[in-house]
């Protein structure tokens, strides 16, 4: 795992670099127009800050079910596959490694932000008492910056694991194409097919039976599905990499 | 050692490999002969666990070829298949991350015979000189099956013969090899066994010593016959 794990991560790693260091140069000019109430360098920073998250939650997943379909679809896949390691294996480094760089980001983008509120909270002069507003006005009343951090957690959660379930969705998807056209024209629309029916599934079903219950305990529900399915997806891609799939 | 039984591969309506069965064991160079299209690559593939087969199978010490057998079976394919962004010295350390009998010195030492500049782009190297990087990965590992899909191919007169070379050197008591090629009369000297094979059916399996003493012909010779 070890091995797989490096070579996933030499393969994937200027793309994860080119975000951190944009996101570094828009935490740099946001910094510098705080400090000095330079509204264009705030302003842009704040946008390049606002993209690169963005971009790194959609390109890093984005990126790895690429980089697999040109793995299943061209002789490279016999890198992998000729090495003595197991689909289980190959597959788990592949997920381990979109896992690790989206926690990545988000430890980078989560100090960005604590930063940045410091920093704008002591440069603005404001008051405690109109933090505690700003903060009401987001979860009403009594609503502190503890209870601010535990939401931003939730939410980061969530959408990890609604990220990775789609991700596995994927990945069996484009072994599904891989393994009945073998390399043959249409890959990517065959393996897009697949996805946009197994999505709208997944949808339906989370949606109904998360519909189903107490509020209080819709997050965890919708956050057992997404396990659920990247679970019930890994085994069913791996089962089908080592009986059927030809490369 | 490597058994193959009743082994079928389809590809939708053709089949490249009907029902053939054969066994490769230890201490001897076998040469699959065959025209284009006639099933060698196809049974190297499901050998080496990259295909699967329709029906039958390839057998490693008695079990079906799979994880265990890719530690002993070290396969050389046609194509190129090394990442892009690789380095010809990267290929060494990919190979020496995932296998155990890799040998890094053997490797350095092919290199510098066959030529390859440690720190030239995969992406950047010809054919021929892509298909040296495959055989000496292939070859510095210590396997028990070397499975060599036309090794000789694209490969300039002066460097087949360092091929041959690496082959005959790497043959132990405990190892086979199993090369294909189209350069009958090149690989004729090393090759102790001859599979004929056409149309996925394997016509005749021959001793290549017995051959030349018992029907005075050279593997060129039945080679035409068969394929005629």
């Amino acid at each position: 795992m070890a091995a797989l794990l490096k070579y996933e991560f030499r393969k994937t790693k200027v793309l994860n670099l080119v975000i951190l260091i944009i996101a570094a140069i828009g935490e740099g000019a946001f910094l510098l127009g705080s400090v000095l109430w330079a509204d264009s360098a705030l302003l842009t920073g704040s946008i390049v800050l606002t993209c690169a998250a963005a971009a790194g939650f959609l390109l890093v997943p984005f990126q790895s079910a690429d980089l697999l379909y040109r793995e299943l679809n061209t002789k490279q896949s016999y890198m992998l596959f000729l090495t003595p390691r197991s689909p289980k294996s190959i597959l788990g480094a592949k997920i381990l490694t979109v896992i690790i760089w989206l926690a990545v980001q988000g430890v980078v983008f989560g100090i960005f932000s604590c930063v940045d509120a410091a920093v704008l909270y002591r440069a603005s002069g404001a008051t405690e008492g109109l933090l505690s507003a700003l903060l009401s006005s987001v979860g009403g009343a009594g609503f502190s910056v503890s209870d601010l951090v535990l939401f931003a957690a939730k939410i980061i959660g969530m959408t990890y694991g609604f990220i990775l379930s789609v991700l596995m969705a994927y990945f069996f998807a484009e072994i599904v194409q891989s393994t009945v056209l073998n390399g043959r024209k249409g890959g990517v629309w065959f393996s897009l097919l697949i996805f946009v029916i197994l999505f709208i599934a997944f949808i339906s079903i989370t949606g109904r039976v998360t519909a189903a219950v107490p509020e209080a305990y819709q997050f965890s529900v919708a956050a057992c599905m997404d396990a659920a399915c990247v679970v019930l997806f890994f085994f069913l891609a791996s089962s089908l990499m080592e009986k059927k799939l030809s490369v | 050692m490597l058994e193959t039984k009743n082994l079928v591969k389809k590809f939708g309506s053709k089949t490249a490999v009907d029902d053939i069965s054969f066994t490769i064991g230890p201490g001897k160079i076998y040469l699959l002969l065959g025209p284009n299209g006639s099933g060698k690559t196809t049974w190297m593939k499901i050998a080496a666990t990259l295909t699967k087969p329709t029906s039958g199978n390839v057998y490693w010490d008695g079990k079906p070829v799979g994880i265990e057998s890719r530690k002993k079976i070290s396969y050389m394919p046609t194509e190129s298949y090394f990442y892009n962004w690789m380095r010809v010295a990267d290929v060494g350390t990919y190979y020496s991350d995932f296998f155990e009998d890799f040998d890094a010195r053997k490797f350095a030492d092919m290199l510098a015979k066959l030529d390859l500049a440690p720190d030239a782009r995969v992406r950047d190297l010809s054919s021929g000189m892509n298909a040296k990087l495959r055989l000496a990965a292939a070859m510095s590992r210590y396997a028990s099956v070397y499975l060599l899909d036309e090794p000789l191919n694209g490969i300039d007169l002066v460097a087949r013969d360092q091929v041959l070379d690496t082959v005959i050197a790497s043959m132990t008591p405990d190892a086979a090899i199993v090369l294909s090629s189209h350069l009958v009369e090149e690989v004729e000297s090393i090759a102790s066994t001859a599979v004929f094979i056409r149309d996925g059916k394997i016509l005749e399996i021959r001793d290549t010593e017995e051959l030349r003493d018992t029907d005075g012909q050279s593997l060129a010779d039945r080679y035409r016959l068969l394929m005629r």
